[in-house]
């Protein structure tokens, strides 16, 4: 079959199916998928002898690429997340902490050394070796690791997500 | 009973109805769907490393606030009390409020950056209840998270302030009713 009648053949199948065989012979260009409107190319006419089936296979294989091309992608991203202890997200979530505990600390300082000032006074202090700031700083990266692990709890358990229930149970 | 070669003809109401979900589909389409990927946009956004930064500060500036008006008080005590400046307990006092105003501002800094960390998954879930055609849950946003952060913040720094022995002092005066004012100072 020639590339010409190729296409005839195709322009007469439904969108879906023609977009299915256009893709299997690398043809392409065909109903192409749009992701902000993938039921752009639904078509009420040209149907054969049972045009309601056809229409019905027909959004059932639509409803079936938009989840394929537009949620499996963030599913498979939500899997790729957790690891053996908790999520990926536990390095920036520790740097964070450090950085907030850290940055309050040299904030702190500031506003200290400013208000003795206003007295006169010199600040000695220095709060980033006290034991309530370092303490401050190694309990907040203990809680950031147990959050964590929470989290990757949720996720698999299925009060976050329920990823895997749900993955379980497609069928639209 | 039909006779013939050919089958029996669909119902047209099948054809109706097929035309139907098409139609509602359609409708998705168009005005749903740009919605949808407009919030699974923002939701992989919200695991940008820098994304939560806003609500870092805020939660910092907020929990900082929350000391700053205790340590004017405690400075108006001890100034009322006529105790010096440069003597060791006004030192020692003032720079364990400052400490524990560090940590404070610390933890809830990164209390508020987790909390964005699970609100992006969350919205992950919701993202993909979306796919599954379920009801999405809903999620607490920025301000809702911040209170919550907040609350305790005012908890600990209630902690902190009891204390002060400055603070414990004028618990009771006039001053003490500025301390009870924005509610460290009384029960509950």
């Amino acid at each position: 079959m020639s590339q010409h009648s190729m296409g005839q053949y195709i322009q007469m199948l439904s969108g879906e199916s023609g977009d299915a065989v256009s893709q299997f012979y690398g043809m392409g260009g065909y109903g192409s998928y749009d992701p902000n409107n993938p039921y752009s190319n639904i078509r009420s006419s040209g149907y054969g002898d049972n045009p309601g089936d056809d229409l019905y296979a027909d959004l059932i294989r639509a409803q079936t690429r938009d989840y394929n091309q537009r949620f499996a992608p963030v599913e498979n991203f939500l899997a790729g997340q957790i690891t053996a202890t908790g999520t990926k997200s536990l390095g920036d979530d520790l740097a964070r902490t450090r950085s907030s505990s850290l940055g309050a600390v040299a904030n702190v300082q500031g506003q200290q050394g400013r208000s003795m000032g206003r007295m006169g006074l010199t600040n000695t202090s220095n709060i980033a070796n006290s034991t309530t700031a370092v303490g401050g700083l190694v309990g907040g990266l203990n809680d950031t690791r147990l959050r964590d692990s929470d989290r990757r709890t949720a996720i698999l358990s299925g009060s976050m997500s329920g990823i895997s229930q749900k993955a379980r149970s497609t069928g639209q | 009973m039909g006779g013939g070669g050919d089958g029996p003809d669909e119902l047209e109401s099948k054809g109706a109805l097929a035309e139907q979900a098409a139609n509602a589909l359609r409708r998705y389409g168009q005005t749903f769907v740009p919605l949808e990927n407009m919030f699974i946009q923002d939701t992989m956004d919200m695991f940008d490393p820098n994304a939560s930064e806003n609500a870092m500060a805020m939660a910092q500036n907020q929990t900082s606030s929350i000391y700053e008006q205790g340590l004017g008080d405690m400075q108006s005590a001890q100034f009322n009390m006529g105790l010096d400046p440069t003597s060791g307990r006004v030192k020692k006092e003032s720079s364990a409020l400052r400490e524990a105003q560090a940590r404070g501002m610390g933890l809830a800094g990164a209390g508020a950056g987790i909390d964005y960390t699970d609100a992006a998954y969350q919205g992950l879930g919701n993202v993909i209840n979306m796919g599954q055609g379920l009801q999405t849950n809903a999620m607490s946003g920025n301000i809702d998270r911040l209170q919550s952060g907040l609350d305790r913040s005012g908890a600990q720094a209630k902690s902190d302030f009891a204390r002060s022995s400055s603070l414990q002092s004028i618990a009771g005066t006039g001053a003490g009713m500025a301390y009870g004012s924005y509610g460290l100072g009384g029960g509950g």
